[in-house]
């Protein structure tokens, strides 16, 4: 089963990726600010990371930074609306791991989208179950 | 009567021609002779003129010429130096306005006008009344002559300040601030059109500035600048407050006798519409600031509301009445996402970081708009379908062009450069140090050239303007435009004026 992280210190939205994430077959772990989050990539495999940028505790860059410092190399979908931010995040993100973005509040779909893209690009083998029975790569 | 006394009198004389013609009377008188002449050199010609002539043949004479070098008056021209010359028929000299004239010459003295070191003229008295012209009568002549020039460098001097004088006020009216200048004690001595307009008064000269201006503040202010400085002020005009930029500098005169004068220059600019303007810049980005702020504040809670939702729409075991329930909070949460964006745009829009594009336009009011700014337009528009043709003489053009986009650019306060070159079939606008503005309008990245069609070539192909900076323009005269998949409905062909 693929595992996600989902990072964000607003609960219900939390709450939705989760419910989300779940209903689509993945193993979901959750961080409702920074440093949880940094903690539980230290600690644990992810396929993939959904990651708010404007986070208590521990800015959203900072934990994509330290999770390329330490080579990780999960694919990762980063929640920001704001144009500069997605340019700082290329510029960190470039040829190290793959990212994405999406703009609150989100088209599921088009978020469905994005991370089959992304774990089919990063050869995540494992199947993923959709919402309506149906089997994804 | 003592010479030097004669000659105090003399000077107290306005006109430069009477005041030559005393000195002349008074040389004659002094030197007791039947005539004398004043020639003054023309250099166009190289020939000395009788320009005043004193004498019983003195109608005659005036307005005469002779050759420099020629006769005692011409050789004395060119040579710079005084010469006596007594009875000079008995050296065989023959005057040949002797001859024409009937005149008998007995002696002659005379004595070059020299101003810095140059001979501009002669004078020159003729037959002694007492015997002979003496070595005394030459230093007196001397002493004539070079009171004659100096009184002529002085009119020359005055006539140049003149014209000076007649530069300086030309200069002034032309300047778009109003100037003053004040004397030492603070008298209005000139004054531009300008500063007439901007207190509304015809006649400054002459008056005292507290008159003028009666603000204490702006008084204080100007009094306590030594040397250079600027100040700002508040005026009450129509019951409105107007704001004014003072500068102040100062000048010295030294007049022609040396005695130095101070001179205060005042350039009074004003700045109300530029004050105004920032207050009003500031309002909107303060007004866009928080409109940003809400529209991605409104986010966060409209996210699991709209996300939720979309996931219990599709759930298969959901009881219908429920199911239209969850239909119904996806639909509102729907449209209220859509109020969010709309929200944003218009946020940036106030700060001019995005333009509305909603609206046909009308390529010749568009046109129209443009030209409005010139006072003279040298081409005109032709609109052909999606396109306009321009026709007008390419120089023209291509200034008015360069002068558009740089009035555009400039009045977002960018130090921006415009260049125009032909290349390769196209008009290139070049806008340097185009990345500044970039940091401002982050819409407008990778916007650096601009392509024309060539009037010079006759190309027909229609190329599209860039549209940011088109928009950009058009949004700064008030004009929308609309686009198209990226590209503008409007574009300018140029063709070769007929000669």
């Amino acid at each position: 089963m693929a595992r996600v992280l989902i990072a964000d210190d607003v609960p219900s939205i939390l709450y939705l990726f989760k419910e989300f994430f779940k209903l689509k077959g993945f193993e979901v772990d959750t961080a409702d600010n920074g440093f949880e989050a940094s903690k539980k990539l230290g600690k644990n495999d992810y396929h993939l990371v959904v990651l708010d940028i404007k986070m208590g505790g521990k800015h959203g860059l900072e934990v994509l930074q330290n999770l390329i410092e330490r080579g990780y190399k999960f694919p990762v979908i980063v929640c920001t609306a704001y144009e500069h931010l997605k340019e700082d995040v290329e510029i960190i993100a470039k040829g190290k791991i793959d990212v994405d973005f999406i703009t609150k509040p989100p088209d599921l779909e088009v978020l469905w989208d994005k991370v089959v893209r992304l774990l089919e690009k990063n050869a995540i083998k494992e199947e993923v179950r959709t919402n309506n029975g149906e089997r994804q790569p | 009567m003592q010479l030097k006394k004669k000659l105090g009198q003399i000077t107290e004389s306005d006109s430069l021609n009477e005041l030559l013609k005393r000195i002349l009377d008074l040389s004659q008188e002094v030197l007791q002779s039947e005539a004398a002449t004043l020639f003054l050199v023309d250099k166009a010609t190289d020939e000395l003129v009788f320009k005043i002539v004193n004498g019983p043949k003195a109608e005659e004479l005036q307005g005469k010429r002779i050759k420099i070098g020629e006769g005692i008056a011409g050789r004395t021209a060119r040579e710079g130096k005084s010469f006596v010359v007594n009875k000079p028929r008995d050296s065989g000299y023959v005057d040949k306005f002797d001859r024409q004239t009937g005149f008998s010459t007995e002696s002659l003295l005379a004595a070059p006008l020299i101003i810095d070191g140059e001979t501009i003229g002669v004078i020159e008295v003729i037959n002694s009344k007492g015997g002979d012209y003496t070595k005394r009568s030459k230093q007196l002549i001397e002493q004539m002559a070079a009171q004659v020039s100096s009184e002529l460098k002085m009119a020359l001097l005055s006539e140049r300040l003149s014209k000076s004088e007649e530069f300086l006020n030309s200069v002034i009216n032309s300047l778009p601030g109003g100037i003053l200048i004040l004397d030492e004690k603070w008298f209005i001595r000139k004054s531009n059109l300008t500063v007439k307009k901007m207190l509304d008064e015809k006649d400054i000269e002459g008056r005292k500035l507290e008159e003028v201006l009666p603000y204490i503040d702006i008084l204080e202010n100007i009094k306590n600048i030594e040397g250079s400085g600027s100040f700002e002020a508040v005026i009450q005009k129509n019951s409105k407050n107007a704001h004014f930029n003072f500068e102040l500098s100062r000048a010295k005169e030294i007049s022609p006798s040396g005695i130095e004068k101070d001179y205060l220059i005042v350039q009074i600019s004003d700045i109300t519409e530029r004050i105004e303007l920032n207050r009003l810049k500031y309002l909107q980005e303060v007004n866009s600031n928080f409109v940003c702020g809400l529209s991605h504040r409104l986010r966060t809670p409209l996210t699991p509301i709209l996300g939720l939702s979309s996931i219990l729409k599709d759930q298969k075991d959901l009881q219908d009445n429920f199911k239209e329930m969850v239909e119904i909070i996806y639909g509102a949460s729907l449209e209220m996402k859509d109020m969010v964006e709309k929200l944003l745009d218009i946020a940036l829009i106030g700060t001019n970081k995005a333009i509305e594009i909603n609206e046909k336009v009308d390529l010749d009011s568009v046109l129209n708009e443009i030209i409005s700014n010139f006072d003279y337009v040298p081409f005109e528009f032709i609109s052909g379908g999606k396109s306009l043709f321009v026709t007008g003489n390419y120089s023209w053009l291509s200034k008015s062009l360069k002068q558009l986009f740089t009035i555009s650019l400039k009045e977002r306060g960018k130090n921006l450069r415009v260049e125009l070159e032909e290349d390769g079939g196209y008009i290139y606008i070049n806008l340097k140090g185009f990345r500044s503005l970039i940091d401002d309008f982050s819409t407008l990245a990778n916007v650096s050239v601009f392509q024309f069609d060539n009037p010079l070539t006759g190309d027909s192909d229609i190329k599209y303007l860039d549209i940011p900076l088109i928009r950009l323009i058009l949004n700064r005269h008030n004009v929308k435009i609309t686009v198209d998949e990226n590209k503008a409905l409007i574009s300018l062909r140029f063709e070769k004026a007929e000669e």
